[in-house]
Formats: C-alpha cells, sequence, structure tokens
C-alpha cells in the first residue's frame, strides 16, 4: 500500500475509534463492577444473591436479589416455552414449505415486528392482554410473569424465526434428495434428517433469544407486576432484574447502599447475559473448526 | 530490465516456486506458458508484489527491477507504479471512461486542466480506444464492452507510465477480434514497456513473444526463443506439453 | 398434525402483526391530528389534553446527539477492521467485542450512562446524558452494519487500486466509499430507528414528563417512548397513549422502510434482518 500522508493519518484515526470502542466496552463492565463493589464485599455474594428480602429504604436496609433472579428466569424461559415452537416451526415453514411469495411476506412481516420498540410491545401487551387476562381469569389484577412472557415471546419470536430459517437453508439440497429417493414423505424428511443438522444453529437461535428476552426493560416494566414477593409460579406477579434496576435507579440516592446494590443487580444481569453469549460464541467456533 | 536470481516462494507451507533465475529484457514480449497450478501467475504477481496480500506468503532470493531490489527496503506501491498488472477479468472502476485513465495521474498529483486532458487523449489513442470513445469520455466506464474495457485498463495503467506491463491471461474473457486488437496492441506497445504475459494460448504466444517460458510445478522448465521453444523443445515434459 | 403445527405457525405471525397494526390504528388513529402533533401536553394531569410536540422534538434530539456522536467513530472503526487491519489480531479483538456489546441489555447501557454522564461527568439529567448513551448503545451495530457496507464492496476494485499502486485512503474516497455510501446512509437509519425507540437508557439519563425550558443540552427532554410509558403507567390517557405509539411505530416505520429501499436499490437484494 503506498503510504502517503493522509493514509497514515486515516489508518491511525481509524485505529484510534476501534480501540476506543473496545475501551468503552470494558469500561461499562468496570463501571458496573466498580460502583458495586463495596457491597459485594460489605455484604457478600451468596447474601446478595440469595437473600430474599429487598428493602432499601427500611430501617435495617435489606439487599438481596434472588426474587428478582426468579422472576427473570420465570419471564426468560416462560418466554423460550412459547417462542422456540412457535419460531422453530415459522423457521421450518418459511425454510422447507411455504410458498415464495409467501415466504416473503412472512419475513417482512417479521422484520416489520422487529421494528417495532419494545415499550409499544409493552403498552398494547398491558392495555390488551391483561384485561383480557383479566376478564377471562376473573382475576383482579392481570399482571403477572406469565404475561411478561407471552409478550417478550412475540419480541423474540422474529429472530428465532431468522436462526433456524438460515440453518435449514443453509442445508444442501442433496440431504433432501436423498430423503425423496427413498419414499418418505417431506415430513420425515424434514423431522428425521433436516431437524438434527440444523439443530446447533437452532439450539443457537433460541439461546440467545433466551439472553434478550432476560435483558428486556420496558415490557416486563409493564407487564410483570412489580412486586417484591417471590414469584413461585409463573402466574405470580415478579419484578425482573432489569425492571428493579429501571425503577430504583432514579430515586436512589447517588453512592449509597441502594445504589450500589442496584448496580450490583446490574453486574449480575450483565454476567449473566454475557456468559450466554460467550457460550453461543464458543460453541459457534467450535462447530466451525 | 527485469532480472530473476534464485527466487523462491512459499504460501504459508507449500512451496509453489522453486528458485527461479530468469531474465526479460527491454522492449521484449516475454510469455510464460505451462499447466494450470505451475507457478506463472505466482511469478507475476511476486514482480509486482501482488503475491503478498494473499495471506501468509514467504519469498527468498531476489527480483530486479531495472537494477533496483523489488523487495528489499522498497516501498511496494511504488514498484506497482512501475510494473502495472492487467487482470483477467476485465473491470471498470464506477467512474466516468476519463476518470478511469485518471485515476492513478490524480493520484500522484497531476493537477493541472490542460496536462490531464493531454494524458487523457495520449493514453486513449496509445490503446487504440480514441475513436470509439472521444465522444463520450464522460459516460460510465461500465458501458464498454468487454474487449474496449481491457483496453482501457491497460490505458489505466500506461497512464502512469510504468516500465513494465504484466497481463495475466488479458484476452481470455474475449473474443476473437477483441484479442487480435489487444495483440496489435501490445506489440506496439513493447516499444515503450517491457511486456510479461502470462497465457494458456500457445498460438498467441507464438503471435506476440519474442523469448517463452516453460514453466510448471513451480520450476522453469525450459526458457529459450519462442520459435525455437516452440518448434524444437528440448526437455521432454514441454514437448509433452506441447504434443496437446 | 405436523402439517398444521407448520402451516398454523406461519398464521400465528401474520396474525400478530395484523392484531397490532388493527389495535394501533383503530384505538391511536383518532387522536392523530395536527393539533396532536404540534402542541405541549395540557390538561389536568399533563398529557391528558394538548399534543406530544415536545416529545417529538426530544427524541429527534436524542437521536441527532446521538447519531451525531456514535457516527464518524463507527465508520472510521469499520474502515480500519476492513481496509487496513483485516486479519490482524486486533482486528479479531474488536470483532469479538463489538459482537458482544451487541447483546447487553439496553437497560445496563443507562446504568452506566447514568454512573458515568449524570454522575460522574455532572451533566445531570440532560439532553446530552441521553444522547451519549445512546450513541454507546448505537455504537457496536453501527460498526457492525457498516463493516458489512464496506465488505459488501467488490474486492476487484480494491485489487485494481493495489496493482496501480494507489493508497487505501484514495481508493476509498474515490471509489469505495461512493460505492457504499447507500448502504452505509442505510445503516445509519437503522441505528436511528433504534435509538429512536429505546426507553429504558433515557429514562434514567435523559427524560422527564414534562420539560419545562427550552430544548437544550444541559436540560431534561422529553421523548416519545417515555411519554408513552407515562401515559399509560400513570394511566393518564389510554388514546392519547394510543395515539403516541402510532406515532412512534410510524417514524421507525419511515426509517426502516427507507433504509431497506436504499439498501435493495443500490445493492444487492436484502437477505433476512441481520
Amino acid at each position: 500500500m503506498a503510504c502517503d500522508r493522509k493514509d497514515i493519518v486515516l489508518k491511525w484515526c481509524g485505529k484510534v475509534c476501534a480501540i476506543g470502542s473496545v475501551l468503552v466496552l470494558l469500561s461499562l463492565y468496570v463501571f458496573i463492577a466498580g460502583e458495586s463493589l463495596p457491597i459485594w464485599w460489605d455484604a457478600g455474594i451468596l447474601p446478595l444473591l440469595l437473600g430474599k428480602e429487598w428493602q432499601p429504604l427500611g430501617e435495617s436496609p435489606q439487599f438481596g436479589f434472588f426474587t428478582m433472579l426468579v422472576s427473570t428466569l420465570w419471564s426468560s424461559l416462560g418466554a423460550m416455552l412459547i417462542a422456540a415452537p412457535l419460531g422453530i416451526c415459522c423457521g421450518i415453514f418459511l425454510a422447507e414449505y411455504a410458498p415464495g411469495w409467501l415466504s416473503a411476506v412472512i419475513r417482512t412481516v417479521l422484520h416489520i415486528l422487529t421494528g417495532i420498540p419494545s415499550v409499544v410491545y409493552g403498552f398494547l401487551g398491558a392495555s390488551v392482554i391483561v384485561p383480557w387476562y383479566e376478564r377471562v381469569l376473573g382475576v383482579p389484577s392481570g399482571e403477572s410473569l406469565f404475561c411478561a412472557s407471552l409478550v417478550l415471546s412475540i419480541m423474540v419470536v422474529p429472530y428465532i424465526v431468522s436462526g433456524t430459517y438460515a440453518a435449514f437453508k443453509a442445508i444442501p439440497l442433496t440431504y433432501r434428495e436423498a430423503g425423496y429417493v427413498l419414499g418418505v414423505s417431506k415430513l420425515y424428511i424434514t423431522t428425521r434428517i433436516l431437524t438434527p443438522l440444523a439443530g446447533r444453529s437452532m439450539v443457537s437461535a433460541v439461546t440467545l433469544a433466551f439472553g434478550r428476552a432476560a435483558g428486556e426493560t420496558m415490557a416486563v416494566l409493564m407487564l410483570a407486576g412489580n412486586t417484591l414477593t417471590l414469584p413461585l409460579t409463573w402466574f405470580s406477579k415478579g419484578e425482573p432484574l432489569s425492571a428493579l434496576i429501571a425503577l430504583e435507579i432514579g430515586t436512589a440516592g447517588i453512592g449509597s447502599r441502594q445504589y450500589q446494590a442496584l448496580f450490583a443487580a446490574g453486574l449480575v444481569l450483565l454476567l449473566f447475559v454475557s456468559s450466554i453469549n460467550f457460550a453461543i460464541y464458543y460453541c459457534n467456533s467450535r462447530g466451525r473448526s | 530490465m527485469i532480472k530473476i536470481k534464485e527466487f523462491t516462494a512459499f504460501y504459508a507451507k507449500k512451496q509453489v516456486l522453486h528458485t527461479i533465475t530468469a531474465n526479460f529484457n527491454r522492449k521484449d514480449i516475454t510469455a510464460l506458458i505451462g499447466p494450470s497450478g505451475c507457478g506463472k501467475t505466482t511469478l507475476l504477481k511476486s514482480i509486482n508484489r501482488t503475491a503478498e496480500l494473499q495471506q501468509e506468503f514467504r519469498a527468498t532470493g531476489s527480483i530486479l527491477l531495472d537494477g533496483q531490489d523489488v523487495y528489499h527496503g522498497n516501498d511496494p506501491a511504488a514498484v506497482r507504479r512501475q510494473a502495472g498488472m492487467v487482470l483477467q477479468k476485465p473491470i471498470a472502476l464506477p467512474l466516468s471512461i476519463k476518470e478511469n485513465i485518471l485515476f492513478g495521474p490524480r493520484y500522484y498529483g497531476v493537477r493541472d486542466k490542460v496536462e490531464l486532458d493531454t494524458v487523457v487523449t495520449t493514453t486513449l489513442t496509445k490503446v487504440g480506444l480514441w475513436n470509439e470513445v472521444k465522444d463520450k469520455l464522460n459516460s460510465p466506464a461500465s458501458e464498454l464492452s468487454g474487449g474496449q474495457l481491457q483496453r482501457l485498463s491497460i490505458g489505466r495503467i500506461l497512464a502512469v507510465n510504468p516500465k513494465v506491463l504484466l497481463l495475466d491471461e488479458p484476452c481470455s474473457s474475449l473474443d476473437i477480434k477483441s484479442t487480435q486488437l489487444i495483440e496489435e496492441l501490445l506489440v506496439e506497445l513493447r516499444e515503450h514497456v517491457t511486456i510479461v504475459i502470462v497465457t494458456h494460448n500457445l498460438m498467441q504466444a507464438k503471435r506476440l513473444a519474442d523469448q517463452t517460458i516453460f514453466m510448471s510445478a513451480g520450476r522453469i522448465i525450459e526458457y529459450n526463443a519462442t520459435a525455437l521453444l516452440l518448434e524444437q523443445p528440448q526437455n521432454q515434459i514441454t514437448q509433452e506439453f506441447l504434443a496437446f | 398434525m405436523g402439517r398444521i403445527c407448520l402451516w398454523g405457525s406461519g398464521l400465528v405471525v401474520i396474525a400478530i402483526l395484523l392484531v397490532i397494526i388493527g389495535l394501533l390504528v383503530v384505538r391511536g388513529g383518532g387522536v392523530i391530528s395536527w393539533e396532536f402533533l404540534t402542541s405541549t401536553p395540557k390538561g389536568l394531569y399533563l398529557g391528558m389534553e394538548g399534543g406530544i410536540f415536545p416529545a417529538i422534538i426530544g427524541t429527534v434530539s436524542l437521536v441527532a446527539i446521538a447519531t451525531l456522536t456514535a457516527a464518524i467513530p463507527a465508520l472510521l472503526t469499520a474502515i480500519y477492521l476492513v481496509e487496513y487491519g483485516k486479519a490482524s489480531p486486533l482486528a479479531h479483538v474488536i470483532n469479538f467485542v463489538i459482537q458482544a456489546m451487541i447483546g447487553i441489555p439496553s437497560i445496563l447501557i443507562g446504568l452506566f450512562g447514568y454512573a458515568c454522564f449524570v454522575v460522574t461527568l455532572g451533566l445531570g439529567i440532560s439532553l446530552l446524558s441521553g444522547g451519549l448513551t445512546l450513541a454507546i448503545m448505537i455504537l457496536p451495530t453501527l460498526v457492525v452494519l457498516m463493516r458489512d457496507a464496506l465488505q459488501a464492496v467488490n474486492d476487484d476494485y480494491r485489487l485494481l487500486g493495489e496493482s496501480l499502486g494507489v493508497s487505501r485512503r484514495y481508493l476509498l474516497q474515490k471509489i469505495i466509499l461512493p460505492v457504499a455510501s447507500p448502504h452505509l446512509l442505510s445503516s445509519i437509519l437503522l441505528a436511528m430507528g433504534y435509538a429512536a425507540g429505546a426507553t429504558a437508557p433515557i429514562m434514567v439519563t435523559a427524560a422527564v414528563v414534562m420539560s419545562r425550558g427550552s430544548v437544550s443540552l444541559l436540560n431534561p427532554v422529553m421523548a416519545l417512548p417515555f411519554h408513552l410509558y407515562i401515559l399509560f403507567s400513570q394511566h393518564i390517557s389510554l388514546e392519547r397513549a394510543y395515539g403516541t405509539a402510532v406515532v412512534l411505530v410510524l417514524i421507525l416505520l419511515a426509517l426502516n422502510l427507507f433504509s431497506l429501499y436504499l439498501r435493495n436499490r443500490y445493492g444487492k437484494r436484502v437477505a433476512f434482518y441481520d
């Protein structure tokens, strides 16, 4: 490459920005870990993680986010329960069964769905699903982790469909042909031959969606009920980690115990989602080599 | 003009050239022929240092271009300006015909409008395109035919006044008429630049080249004046290759 | 049985979108008017009457700051990754890190923004804090999209540039950036849409229910997504909440469609969303 001066300047600007981006990410981890360090040190890791009481403003403040962790798991795992079958079926449908025009239409629909912001999903869920839920089941208050899961599943389904679709499309035609010449039905081919081949990618897509659902804030804020008691069933109310942080950080005194505890909660969420992403990355790169 | 001395090249662990030694004289056209994979393109690319753009390229030995060592201590870009390469597939830059020609000169600092226009006229005349495109200098180069584009590509390189012109099977995607035009062009150009052409077409080598080098499996098997090599090959491998 | 599941899943997806559109149009369409778009919230509880103009302006300002802050660094990073540092160890690290950043929940970006901009840098709850936080949120996405845009440019041009001995900078300036510009613009629009819809980050760094003063960098702002949240969760006006949702979705739809148009018109056919 010719080394004129402008070229060198550009290259170095690029390098600086690239390194800068990495630094921003690292500082995110460092900041969140740092702001929460005092309380991790003082209160201890296990009490924070497993403590069932969260009373930041009481006589003797208690900070335990076990309840929130459970809420997060209920809402996101529940979302997977609904979204995974729907998403995988849809992905397979688009890849193998749907006629070209229908496939294009549905893919466009899914594209549009990803463009709708989470607050709108939360809002629609809260103003439509919750009253309906209340009416149908006769309960006074419809907010629950189940409703949150329902809306979360709609939000992440497009990503599962996309991953499944891509996985199936990537399988060479020959596998299908091999099945056809044996005279078996399309369904048989799809379930017995293609699905195992696409298995890894599908798991990866579902896991990614799980991570997304766990980190989602607005939808759960408006749907999960935001109570601080331990949710014992899917239909209980709860307050996932993300909602906890969003609701209380504005009012927590800066540098106070509560402030540090909220950052600690943030760290837990961060590590949780990050480890999911790393796990997928690791599995994918292993699979490739 | 070009002296290659015991040049050896590797792509990662695989050796692609084995101690090549050859000379290409000024105002000569040299053809590199040989079966696919014999290393002729690699040798070509080694001369203008585009071989190293592919990962893990290593080389030993020396290539002297007009007395200067191409590799050690020299800026690759400067080498590439002096040894321009025409690729197999004709490529038009997404610019007008005029700007395609001026792409190199503008980079090297030519600013004066009169000078720029002169370069365009001279270069297009040299490659025989002037009459065909003089009325549409500002239209996109992508509108040209394959043969015209290839001549334009040669023009693009000539605009920066190289000492050597390297061509990698330049006519393989062209029709007969365009091939003929390009071959005539190369014969005219040899007065100004040293030409090295990789070709699969033995007839083309016969028509164009003063000397021909036959390569196989990364080695020079035989190397002689074209007429002698094609009619009286000394080496058995050469004979077998030519017998096809 | 299997057939029913498969076809059914396709139908469910379509139905979901139709229901969403239907709800928004039916319940929110009525409230949209010129007055709604251009006046400020009024009424006993602010927002019961009046419009959402300040929220629109707030969102526009936040997105503008975020985009202006993140676009150039993202482009330079992408240029480095594709043109200069390709396959270098630094590039691998950067690609990995950027990929990791994309999955980070937006509330955590908000948390970081709160700690960094609002508190440590003392900017307070303000347009600037929110805009910068959003910039961090969209940065990794922008880098990936722009990187893909640059990679989509025909590699033959780079080969040509190399063989003529011109510098990458010259090639970028004359060929690569012009060719990639529709795709790059489309990336920016997509990122803008992403920033416009984000609620959690701005909730903690910039947004208020009602802004008093004029729009300035150090004042808090109103924003559409947050306004929607407040209108609903405080039970102020369901009708206007729907209206706000409609406006927000229309803005995002416009950005996304235009972005898609640019990509399709000037580049390869767009595959599934990335």
